[in-house]
């Protein structure tokens, strides 16, 4: 196959050449990037590598005569096989560096590397995030929530569009965190809006019991009380009055791969557990200080501020407190014989979801300032809801902590995250009577819980860990003596 | 403490800054012999002598040209230009030098440049006096752009611009040359780059930056005489970067958000505020966000600019506007 070299631009905008001297002859075999021909331009002497592997099949231009930028040089009749004789750009060779050599998708300009001659296409490198989760309904309806009915007809009987239904952000939000359908809410605003107070109602109404009053209150904290499954057929006592059927809900997805890995856990690991009061005064007066200085300091930090909870702080402190008892941070192989400590802390934090719990993990947190920790903690569980958290943030933990005290639980006794070796639960800080300095006094306090697996180790580790960050908890400032 | 006008106040951050540091040179269109047109130069050129403080040709471009050239060689250039008009000569080497000298070289070289620039309208000069150019250099990466609007500021941000290694449009503006602040100089108010709150409310908030952020305090106050609102301010100060968690802040507690500027409408700092705060605060947001700024049209001769500029009726309408929906 005959190519031919075209002269190229050799300068920023020079659009002519001399051709000083031939380096070959018409005949000659000539390799990629040998040594073509010496020209001259405006700015500089140059020589041209051959951009083809082949053989010389003509010389255009004669020692002492010009050409212009894109006129041809020279014919050069490439190798048969077909490697060689894919199509290349013309001068692919004296592209800039990065400059694609493949099948031709740029037409050459006098400067820069190039205009596209496809269309521009995905990169490949970005995966699309997963979806929402499927209990959540878009705003305007759309995909409905597990079971419940659609709530616009796909073709509507008047066979005009359904208007999207007016309202503000904020009652957006409000409906969305009490599960509203706007559609099916009366609107009473002046313009034809959704007011707040008509989606209360409208919650008000649907809700069974009181769940509405409850779910009102969800929205920011940790665990979404709207995550039970709505009732199918219908909601409310009509639904339960009219058939006692059992309902049956399929178990899959995130539902499914909860009950897989607490069955594996409860099947192989042979758990215990210990626990004890921390008093949460120290911690709580740390955080409301840190908070303060953040949103008016010099380092100021609105976000950060908000971030930075109590549980964002203790979660901070367990590394910490890990060192104590390396061996609960661990995992148990028992087919090989052996219990892998881990070096590092990739905290794994249970959130709860409409999915179901996840566990998105924070990792190495042991190296990570407790602002970095805590924005990272918040991020992640706000990605957890959203159902945007990407596989990597899903994996790799090492030891697990759950905060069933942000659902106003005092106690309870956590699964161990297979295959790790222990998992501390965290119950709800509040203000209890307790004996403070040899008095009775109302104090806030929390009830920490170690289950661990004991094939790895004992209660003593436990202790030592559980012990370790109660000190930690209640004076802070030994912290400042970690490092 | 004393009242100090806000050109007093700029006049003794250049005059310390040089005491405190003989690399800072000012230099400028009549800076120099004058002291400037608004004096804001004064007695520099005798202090220090022609070398520090000196006149240069009617060229922009070629001003801050030499404050690039000065900065790679070691100096502290404060270079003047006499008029935010006359900045736009000058954009050539503030928008492809100025602001790229540093990734240029790598992080290598830094600029440490600040150009002052009286800015905005209001005092009935002729066309190329009254230009808001803030957009322009906003716009460009590589550019901080500050807009005290107290002499606390002018004083404190003047100081902190020149100790900053990299690139600042500092834009005076000249409508407040002569308000006067009791305050002790030497002085530090908040650092340069954060916005701050004039006035707390609870209701709307307004964000403003330069001249308008008196024209916004007076609005709050008739807003709250007239319909009782509690209205919070909040000046800028830094338009680049913009101090967004402060807007939002205050417009997760408000829910409703104006924006003031005399600058032209279309592309101005308010589009970016009202973009970063439906962006940040969306579910916030009660009302749009609404700009209350000058028009699209060039700046109109002086008798006309108190009906083109953006004053307290323009911005208690979108005030109003946005607390009615």
């Amino acid at each position: 196959m005959r190519r031919d070299f075209l002269l190229p631009d050799l300068g920023e905008g020079l659009q002519d050449a001399t051709v000083v001297q031939w380096h070959v002859r018409v005949g000659d075999t000539v390799h990629l990037n040998d040594r073509l021909v010496t020209v001259e331009t405006a700015k500089a002497s140059v020589e041209l590598p051959s951009p083809f592997e082949g053989r010389v099949a003509l010389l255009d231009i004669g020692e002492g005569d010009g050409l212009r930028v894109g006129e041809r040089l020279a014919s050069i009749d490439t190798s048969e096989d077909g490697e060689a004789a894919a199509p290349r750009a013309p001068d692919a060779a004296l592209l800039p560096t990065g400059a694609p050599t493949g099948p031709v998708t740029r037409q050459p300009v006098l400067v820069g590397y190039g205009v596209d001659v496809v269309p521009q296409r995905a990169t490949g490198r970005r995966e699309w995030r997963r979806r929402k989760a499927p209990g959540r309904r878009a705003l305007d309806g759309g995909e409905q929530g597990l079971g419940t009915t659609p709530s616009v007809p796909a073709t509507p009987p008047n066979g005009f569009p359904v208007p999207r239904p007016l309202a503000k952000p904020p009652v957006r939000w409000l409906a969305r965190t009490l599960d509203v359908d706007l559609h099916q809410v009366r609107p009473t605003g002046s313009r034809g809006e959704v007011t707040a107070e008509d989606v209360r109602a409208a919650a008000g109404s649907a809700a069974t019991g009181d769940a509405a009053g409850s779910v009102g209150v969800a929205r920011g904290e940790a665990m979404r009380q709207d995550e039970r499954p709505s009732w199918p057929g219908g909601t409310g006592a009509s639904g339960l009055a009219g058939d006692d059927r059992p309902e049956e809900i399929p178990v899959r997805g995130v539902r499914a791969r909860i009950a897989e890995r607490m069955s594996l856990s409860r099947s192989t690991i042979p758990e215990a557990s210990a626990g004890l009061w921390v008093d949460c005064e120290r911690l709580l007066a740390l955080r409301a200080a840190l908070r303060d200085d953040l949103r008016s300091g010099s380092a100021r930090d609105v976000g950060g501020a908000e971030a930075l909870t109590p549980f964002a702080i203790l979660a901070w402190m367990v590394p910490f407190a890990l060192r104590s008892a390396p061996l609960l941070n661990a995992s148990f192989d028992a087919a090989a014989k052996v219990i892998r400590v881990s070096r590092a802390v990739h905290l794994g934090v249970a959130t709860g979801t409409e999915l179901g719990l996840l566990v998105p993990v924070v990792h190495g947190a042991h190296a990570l300032g407790l602002r970095e920790l805590a924005g990272e903690l918040a991020r992640l569980t706000r990605w957890a809801r959203e159902g945007t958290l990407t596989p990597e943030q899903l994996t790799g933990s090492t030891f697990t902590i759950t905060n069933y005290g942000a659902l106003g639980l005092d106690d309870g006794l956590p699964v161990v995250n297979a295959p790790e070796a222990a998992i501390l639960g965290v119950g709800a800080i509040a203000p209890r009577a307790t004996v403070h300095d040899g008095e009775l006094a109302v104090r806030s306090t929390a009830k920490l819980t170690c289950v661990f697996d004991h094939r790895v180790s004992d209660g003593a580790d436990a202790a030592r860990f559980l012990g370790r960050l109660k000190a930690l908890v209640e004076q802070p400032e030994l912290l400042l003596g970690t490092r | 403490m004393s009242a100090v006008t806000m050109v007093a106040a700029i006049n003794a951050a250049l005059r310390d800054a040089m005491d405190g540091d003989d690399k800072v040179v000012v230099f400028g269109e009549d800076v120099g012999r004058l002291g400037g047109v608004f004096r804001v130069t004064d007695g520099l050129s005798d202090r220090f002598g022609p070398q520090r403080c000196f006149d240069t040709p009617l060229a922009e471009s070629g001003i801050v040209g030499l404050a690039i050239g000065l900065a790679i060689r070691g100096y502290r250039p404060v270079p003047e230009l006499q008029f935010d008009g006359f900045s736009y000569p000058a954009l050539d080497q503030a928008l492809n030098q100025l602001a790229k000298y540093h990734s240029r070289s790598g992080g290598l070289v830094d600029l440490p440049v600040v150009v002052r620039i009286p800015s905005f309208g209001g005092i009935g000069s002729p066309e190329h006096h009254s230009e808001s150019p803030e957009t322009h250099f906003a716009h460009t990466a590589g550019l901080k752009v500050v807009c005290p609007s107290t002499p606390g500021d002018a004083y404190s941000m003047l100081r902190e611009a020149i100790e900053c290694p990299d690139p600042v449009v500092y834009l005076e503006p000249k409508q407040r040359y002569w308000t006067r602040e009791e305050i002790d100089l030497p002085l530090r108010t908040e650092p340069m780059d954060q916005a701050v709150v004039r006035r707390a409310g609870d209701d709307v908030t307004l964000v403003a930056y330069g001249n308008a952020v008196a024209t916004a305090m007076a609005a709050a106050a008739e807003a709250e005489v007239q319909a009782g609102l509690a209205v919070e301010v909040i000046d800028l100060r830094s338009l680049a970067p913009i101090d967004v968690d402060a807007v939002v802040a205050s417009v997760e507690k408000t829910g409703r958000c104006v924006v003031v500027h005399e600058a032209p409408r279309t592309l101005g700092i308010g589009a970016e505020v009202a973009a970063l705060v439906q962006e940040r605060a969306f579910y916030h947001l009660e009302a749009p966000v609404l700009r209350a700024t000058g028009f699209d049209t060039p700046y109109p001769p002086a008798r006309l600019e108190r009906d083109w500029l953006p004053g307290v009726d323009r911005v208690l309408d979108a005030v109003q506007a946005v607390w009615e929906q």
